[in-house]
């Protein structure tokens, strides 16, 4: 019990407190791939812990025992126990839906995410190699289109598409500058974590936490592609690149372009213009040692009451050591 | 021997660049590169049950004709492309989307102002 409800209290602390902080934060624009890791870490840990509340409340602990038949045995006792009272039962009840509720529902809407993705990026694919023209020179595809647009089609057989209107936009220092930030989001799979925090937000549309992070999570894998890109190429030369392709043009930009991400794209010029600042390096070590325990606490929160009640262990769990002898 | 999409690709350009519906003989003999009749065939057959080609009889043949115009397919992938920032999907990443124009004027300032700076330190 004393488990089920720290781990309770640690998810709903991390869930309304965790946004604020990294929200707040100066560094996570300096360092955005630790804050990417720091809002995926987030949000993976108030679900665990949840989940974990849950088969804490649905398995009693019992006291650890030297031998499996003795575990198993005290384990029945326990369960009995426990559920021969209503309220026992209730809880009992109560953490198992919980628990599976939020499994089911995570895993159900992760894999119907990717999927989705999958499909729709096969049919974009299927079209491309019928309408694209390759461009081998610089290994991407071409559009003839005079609508200025680069983007990259991740997956097995990943492609880089330029719009002719982009090329006729950008020279070739800021082109290679466009390549290189598109090669860091199909390097680093950026598809697969902007798909997970979408598909979260997606499968609990009412916790804010969820929606913030997939929004951040969006915005950050731009910032660091910027900077995957800025190393290559220079700061100056990328933010020239971004104005090429995102200024208007002859042909005007359909609304919801604008609407949705203006203030995005400038902000991203801005940040580019002014030197290199980069989180320094131990505060970059503090903060991935902080995602670091941000995802063990909850294990810990399991474990901890347990073993400082002598050697309690929750009913399931394989315990190596044997403390005290089976009740 | 072309890739399988190299051949639906140049099929569906020869088509395109015609105009109107075409035979299988005029296709082929648009594509060149010593293919066999079969093959463009049966390629061309495909791209009639994917959608992308239209088929009317003519005499003892059939006219391949195409389905839409390639500006309307590339019109959808770069509108797709263009609204990658609605929270639907994960499927394409983008590089950039639209600034305003005041504000790109002033960002075009600041960048040069910056580029001088760089240029005479």
């Amino acid at each position: 019990m004393i488990a089920a409800l720290s781990l309770l209290a640690y998810a709903l602390m991390l869930a309304l407190a965790g946004p604020r902080l990294l929200r707040a934060s100066s560094w996570a624009d300096r360092a955005p791939r630790l804050a990417i890791a720091a809002w995926q870490a987030l949000t993976v840990t108030v679900l665990a812990s949840l989940a974990l509340a849950g088969a804490a409340l649905t398995f009693p602990t019992v006291t650890v025992s030297r031998d499996l038949a003795g575990l198993l045995q005290a384990c029945i006792m326990a369960i009995q126990e426990q559920y021969a009272s209503p309220g026992g039962a209730a809880a009992g009840a109560t953490g198992a839906v919980l628990a599976l509720t939020i499994l089911g529902r995570t895993l159900w809407c992760v894999g119907r995410g990717l999927a989705g993705m999958a499909l729709e990026r096969a049919r974009h694919g299927r079209i491309l190699d019928i309408v694209g023209r390759d461009n081998k020179q610089h290994g991407i595809v071409v559009l003839d289109s005079d609508e200025a647009t680069v983007y990259c089609l991740p997956g097995r057989r990943r492609r880089t598409v330029v719009t002719t209107g982009a090329l006729q936009a950008l020279d070739e220092a800021q082109l290679a500058a466009v390549l290189a930030h598109e090669h860091a989001h199909l390097s680093e799979r950026h598809d697969l974590i902007l798909g997970f925090s979408r598909a979260l937000a997606a499968a609990f549309p009412g916790i804010a936490l969820f929606r913030l992070a997939a929004a951040e999570t969006a915005r950050l894998i731009e910032l660091r592609a910027d900077d995957a890109a800025a190393a290559r190429s220079g700061r100056l030369t990328v933010a020239g690149a971004l104005l090429a392709v995102a200024s208007p043009g002859k042909t005007p930009l359909p609304s919801i372009a604008l609407a949705a991400g203006g203030a995005g794209a400038a902000a991203r010029v801005r940040r580019l213009i002014p030197p290199h600042n980069p989180l320094g390096r131990a505060r970059t070590a503090a903060g991935s040692l902080a995602v670091a325990a941000l995802l063990t606490l909850p294990v810990l929160l399991l474990g901890g009451p347990a073993a400082a009640a002598a050697g309690h262990n929750l009913c399931p769990g394989i315990s190596t050591s044997a403390s005290s002898p089976a009740a | 021997m072309p890739k399988f999409g190299d051949l639906e690709s140049a099929i569906m350009e020869q088509i395109w660049r015609a105009g109107r519906p075409l035979l299988v003989r005029e296709v082929l003999e648009g594509v060149g590169r010593g293919l066999a009749y079969n093959t463009v065939h049966t390629v061309t057959e495909i791209l009639h049950r994917k959608g992308w080609l239209t088929k009317e009889r003519d005499g003892r043949a059939f006219r391949y004709g195409a389905a839409a115009g390639r500006d309307k397919y590339v019109a959808g992938l770069v509108t797709e492309a263009l609204s990658l920032t609605d929270d639907r999907s994960a499927a394409l990443v983008g590089f950039v989307e639209g600034i305003r124009p005041e504000e790109a004027e002033e960002l075009h300032r600041l960048l040069s102002a910056a580029r001088n700076k760089e240029v005479r330190s």
